[in-house]
């Protein structure tokens, strides 16, 4: 007989699925922002929950760097081509192209140009809200989102003009030009994640798993080392991300906690093989998770600073 | 996929209080005590401590994160002052006082022992 009793991550499924949908019904013109990480695995598989037995009714958007993992990008587009979506895929570089931005001399990640072409492409598909996988326990500024975050005609995040959010009730409404950012994870942690990954039992990219890779230690974090330049017509993308004379290479077998590009994800020593191995692992683990991540780390008020420019 | 032997429920509490009573430092506090700061956010509030804290750490700047709610220096209260304006907005198009300022956390706890429950069908009228 069953029980009217939910766990925990039943809850949290219920939650988000009710978000999810609440989306679908306050707004006209939804994306989901898919980058191929546990995350947005997650939001994937709501969404398939959410709206069974139809499609679900909105596409798929993601910003490339340009120093994505190979596999990361492989498996995007493998699991977005399986559910029949529409993946809209916009990159820096095209926006170089295109004189959207321009490249910040001296600066090799190009995660903050990744904000005007994310905006870019909402003014060029009109959509009125975005969906992500940000989750509260990541970082502090994003402890401080609400499941729906308002966002200005200029995509700003200003958290003192939030709306109120009492028990359920989401407040969807939206002047022209305005936008809005959705994150159905919300309060879901990391371990909450990968229980709902082993459940699901749903694909993840390899690199998520150990492997070997070789890597070079720089700022305290092993770094992968990138592909090697092989297209002679244009300069090297990953110039500087490259290991100096003084920093030591190493084969080791790694894996990441964290999917940022090849720039700023460091990779951990670890042997998890499985799920149940990294479940065991994020348990035991002190440090959190975006610990590694280099663009975090760019200031005190990294994440606060990127958003109020008008990052997801 | 069967459910887990032991099911783990959600706690939400909140804390309220006027403002500089300690609502957020204590938060603060019941996180440090259960041990659930991860070593790298203690290296992180160790560094801010110079500036919120006056040299010690400030448990506070666990929850209030952001840049409005650490500038003590210029403004005064942290979070509180956050609230601010939601409170003189609503005063503005309501009316009505707005009385309680709050911070929220959330953590997992295990269930009460459970009774047996009997299905709505089979429960009696009580007239």
């Amino acid at each position: 007989m069953s029980s009217y009793h939910l766990d925990h991550l039943q809850y949290l499924e219920t939650e988000a699925i009710h978000v999810l949908r609440e989306v679908a019904a306050g707004f006209e013109r939804p994306a989901i922002l898919f980058s191929g990480g546990k995350d947005s695995i997650c939001i994937l598989r709501l969404a398939e929950k959410a709206f069974r037995p139809s499609d679900i009714p909105m596409p798929f958007l993601n910003v490339e760097t340009g120093h994505e993992f190979p596999e990361l990008i492989e498996f995007r587009d493998r699991r977005a081509k399986q559910l029949g979506a529409k993946l809209i895929v916009r990159t820096v570089d095209e926006a170089f192209a295109k004189g959207l931005a321009t490249p910040t001399p001296g600066q090799i990640s190009r995660n903050q140009i990744q904000i005007p072409v994310l905006l870019g492409a909402i003014e060029e598909f009109r959509f009125d809200c975005c969906i992500g996988g940000a989750r509260r326990d990541e970082e502090k500024a994003r402890a401080k989102e609400r499941f729906f975050s308002f966002r200005d005609a200029f995509g700003q995040w200003d958290p003192k003009n939030q709306r109120p959010e009492i028990w359920n009730l989401y407040n969807a409404r939206l002047n022209p030009g305005e936008n809005m950012r959705v994150f159905p994870l919300s309060n879901w942690t990391e371990m909450d994640v990968w229980e709902y990954i082993r459940q699901e039992r749903l694909e993840v990219p390899s690199i998520y798993f150990s492997h070997e890779r070789e890597c070079f230690r720089r700022a305290g974090q092993w770094l992968p080392v990138p592909p090697p330049h092989t297209d002679a017509t244009r300069p090297d993308p990953y110039a500087g991300a490259r290991p100096t004379a003084k920093e030591p290479v190493k084969k080791m077998v790694c894996r990441v906690r964290t999917i940022a590009d090849m720039i700023s994800t460091g990779m951990i020593d670890s042997p998890a093989e499985n799920v149940d191995h990294i479940i065991a692992e994020v348990a035991a683990a002190r440090v959190t998770e975006r610990g590694t991540r280099a663009d975090d780390k760019a200031s005190e008020a990294a994440m606060e600073d990127r958003k109020k420019a008008g990052y997801f | 996929m069967p459910h887990s032997q032991h099911p783990i429920e959600l706690l939400r509490f909140n804390t309220c209080g006027s403002v500089d009573d300690g609502k957020s430092t204590l938060i603060g506090r019941l996180l440090y005590d259960s041990k659930s700061i991860m070593e790298d956010q203690m290296e992180a509030l160790e560094r801010s401590a110079d500036i919120t804290g006056g040299g010690q750490i400030n448990l506070a700047n666990l929850t209030d994160g952001l840049r409005a709610e650490r500038d003590f220096l210029l403004h005064g209260s942290g979070g509180s002052l956050v609230a601010q304006n939601d409170v003189t907005r609503w005063a503005k198009e309501t009316g009505k006082p707005y009385g309680i300022y709050a911070s929220r956390c959330r953590c997992k706890v295990p269930p009460p022992p459970s009774r047996p429950r009997t299905h709505p069908s089979r429960r009696r009228l009580r007239c």
